[in-house]
């Protein structure tokens, strides 16, 4: 199968909603544990979902479900438990438990970990750039954490595919996620009923400019981007500072450093979150 | 001056007081040019204070007075899931106009402007730091810094802007938070306080004082906090918080000084603000600050550097934007010689909490302090057809008057309306128009102007009580 027929069945099966999304069971194990304990504290909880963007969107997800009638979209992880309760958030952590167990992505484990982690970074970096600029943190973590999540999803899709047309290779499957992931997201944020400057987001995120009320949280993302990318040795120091997603927000070269400084204690949250 | 651009005047801040000594030296006919290191001109006033809170307060306002309205006919409860930015839906409108109104007469006045960073590098030069990078740099003859202020950073208290929060952030929330711990007792702390507690927030207000607002004549913070407790809020006097620490879920936990423990949603830090001088260098020109991080000035607000002025929040008290404008344009009135005309001693203060609160001139003790004794006269709005129409009899006019009762020394009100209703005392003041003026003036019925009338009334009828036991 050629790499354009690859994506037009890929798009296909999302269009058609066959596909969910990657998860990470011992998380999920974690949380049903610690929300089992009659003493468990709720502080170990919060952190916990954080943990991993799949489980945090499941939980998300059901917090904005029919069930629960939000008047409008949850978007913290916070408010999503206290709606919630422990019971409910147990019960979820459970049913995507299982879910994962019937999940993998054959041969694609470091790719997935690696997304995730790079998630987890521009996150944190998010939520920094927030944080400096007195913007709400809250979203711009959601936002980072999210902002790549078509991805998953994606290498999920392909190596369905790969099942039965054999196995793509790395370049086209790139090729693919990169032309596919902001569409893929989008679709999986709004699916997911969270609100829809996320969901601007999630496409947008390489072309801040497009996604109209939501272009400042998209160039906070665009930022933290970049950081994660230098968090792991992708991108080189230089330029980083005067970066136009850094003058777009309105942050000074040394205000970006500043928030680079904090790549140690970003670095330590992804290790201890992957 | 290798590197230099000459401009007869520099200006470094475009906030209330910045923006309009760039005005006033332009009409001058002076090349101006001034330093912002945001977007456009406005300064917190646009983006983090006036504006923005006023915007949530509108919402809050509508929401408390459809209650106080309603008679019980409507039940008026706001969801807790409703987003804070869906209640300030036209602030970007608000914002946007705003900014370009002023942006539109720095334009008209031929006022270039530089968007970044400054720093002093000699007595009036000045290099500014754009966001790519770049580095410019001007002389100026005159250099007006109106650098503004930004909330207080304490030790005790770790503000995170997510959960402890501070006044340049709080309104970055997404949620209207169930609780609310506000740490301090000033302007800020009680507007924030009581906008959040009509929209149903729990809020205790905390603070070192035995009331909130302690520069505010007693009667009329008794009445605020009065509003706040009957909206389900509270003051907690004579304490002062140790700490305030999220507990990583759903809670904050604040640490008062005798052990008592407050736990809530989100926590408002809002004890004072702090002069802008980061990274300005003013040693560089010449001037250190005082003890408290201001600029010190003289009365014509020039700094210890020969042509360098300052003006605005980085001063010091009172901080209020009205006063910033005045300041600037009298700073570069004075420094080109020219007449700023008389000074202006009865600026208003407005306080835009719920209910508003708003004063000119001095208050019944600062007469008695000054003259020995004083005449007061009330006007309860519940005296007032139209306190009861609006649904706002709780409010209070007072008439501060001289020991004999003829002079009127100064005003202030509490309810819906005040900071509009003073400006009447204002002109009285300013023009010096006797109290009888007030008893013979007609006002329109049903207005609060009538307060007036009513306080000028009981004025006339102390005095005379007065002097007959004085006989």
């Amino acid at each position: 199968m050629t790499a354009i027929a690859a994506r037009d069945l890929l798009a296909e099966r999302l269009e058609s909603g066959a596909l969910s999304l990657p998860l990470l069971p011992d998380v999920a194990r974690e949380v049903a544990l610690a929300t089992s304990d009659p003493d468990a504290d709720a502080s170990r909880i919060a952190p916990l979902l954080r943990r991993d963007q799949a489980l945090a969107g499941h939980v998300l997800r059901v917090a904005n479900s029919p069930m629960y009638r939000p008047a409008s979209p949850i978007v913290s992880l916070e408010q999503a438990l206290a709606r919630l309760g422990m019971d409910a958030v147990r019960r979820i952590a459970f049913a995507v438990a299982c879910e994962a167990g019937v999940f993998r992505v054959p041969g694609r484990e470091k790719e997935v970990r690696a997304l995730f982690a790079h998630a987890l970074a521009a996150a944190a970096f998010a939520q920094e750039i927030a944080r400096a600029r007195r913007w709400n943190v809250e979203e711009a973590f959601l936002a980072g954490l999210l902002h790549d999540v078509g991805q998953p999803v994606i290498l999920q899709g392909l190596a369905d595919i790969e099942q039965d047309t054999g196995r793509l290779d790395a370049e086209a499957a790139d090729a693919i996620s990169h032309e596919l992931h902001g569409w893929v997201g989008e679709k999986l944020v709004l699916v997911w009923n969270l609100p829809a400057r996320l969901a601007a987001v999630a496409r947008y995120h390489h072309s801040p400019s497009d996604a109209a009320d939501a272009a400042r949280l998209a160039w906070i993302v665009a930022l933290a981007d970049v950081l994660a990318h230098h968090l792991r040795g992708e991108v080189g120091l230089g330029g980083i500072g005067v970066h136009p997603a850094a003058a777009e927000i309105g942050l000074y070269p040394d205000e970006v450093e500043a928030i680079l400084e904090r790549a140690d204690a970003v670095r330590g949250l992804v290790e201890a979150m992957s | 001056m290798t590197g230099f651009v000459h401009r007869d005047v520099v200006v470094i801040g475009g906030g209330p007081a910045g923006h309009k000594a760039a005005i006033q030296a332009a009409k001058a006919g002076r090349s101006v040019v001034l330093i912002e290191r945001e977007a456009s001109a406005g300064g917190a006033c646009v983006r983090q204070g006036t504006i923005p809170s006023k915007a949530l307060r509108e919402t809050a306002l509508a929401v408390d007075g459809l209650r106080r309205r309603s008679g019980g006919v409507f039940s008026v409860e706001v969801r807790e899931d409703l987003l804070i930015s869906s209640l300030m839906t036209r602030l970007d409108d608000v914002v946007g106009a705003h900014e370009r109104f002023l942006s539109g007469q720095l334009s008209r006045n031929g006022i270039e402007f530089w968007r970044g960073r400054a720093r002093f590098i000699g007595p009036r030069d000045v290099e500014v730091l754009g966001l790519g990078g770049e580095r410019r740099r001007v002389r100026g003859d005159l250099v007006v810094i109106a650098t503004g202020s930004r909330p207080r950073n304490p030790k005790e208290i770790a503000v995170d802007h997510e959960h402890v929060l501070d006044s340049d952030s709080i309104l970055s929330l997404t949620w209207i938070p169930r609780s609310l711990v506000v740490l301090g007792g000033g302007v800020i702390a009680c507007e924030y306080a009581s906008i959040f507690a009509a929209l149903g927030t729990k809020v205790t207000v905390v603070d070192s004082g035995p009331r909130p607002l302690g520069f505010v004549d007693p009667e009329i913070t008794e009445r605020f906090t009065a509003s706040l407790v009957a909206m389900g809020g509270a003051f907690v006097g004579g304490r002062r918080a140790r700490s305030a620490v999220w507990d990583g879920a759903s809670t904050v936990v604040t640490t008062l000084d005798d052990g008592e423990t407050l736990r809530s949603e989100r926590v408002l830090f809002a004890l004072g603000r702090v002069a802008c001088l980061e990274g300005l260098d003013v040693a560089a020109a010449g001037i250190v600050p005082d003890a408290r991080g201001l600029v010190p000035v003289d009365a014509n607000y020039r700094t210890a550097a020969e042509g360098v002025y300052a003006v605005g929040d980085v001063i010091g008290p009172p901080s209020l934007a009205s006063t910033s404008m005045e300041q600037g344009r009298r700073a570069v009135c004075h420094a080109l010689g020219l007449d700023p005309g008389p000074s202006i001693d009865t600026i208003p203060v407005g306080i835009y909490a719920i209910p508003e609160m708003a004063s000119v001139g001095i208050s019944e003790a600062q007469a008695i302090e000054r003259h020995g004794s004083a005449v007061v006269g009330r006007a309860p709005f519940s005296e007032i057809a139209r306190g009861h129409i609006s649904g706002n009899p709780d409010g209070l006019l007072k008439m501060v008057a001289d020991p004999c009762g003829h002079r009127l020394l100064g005003v202030q009100v509490v309810g819906e309306g005040a900071a509009e209703l003073v400006h009447i005392g204002q002109m009285a003041l300013c023009a010096g128009l006797p109290i009888e003026f007030f008893v013979e003036t007609i006002f329109n019925f049903p207005t609060l102007a009538e307060a007036y009338r009513v306080a000028a009334l009981d004025v006339v009828k102390r005095r005379r009580v007065a002097a007959a036991a004085a006989a």
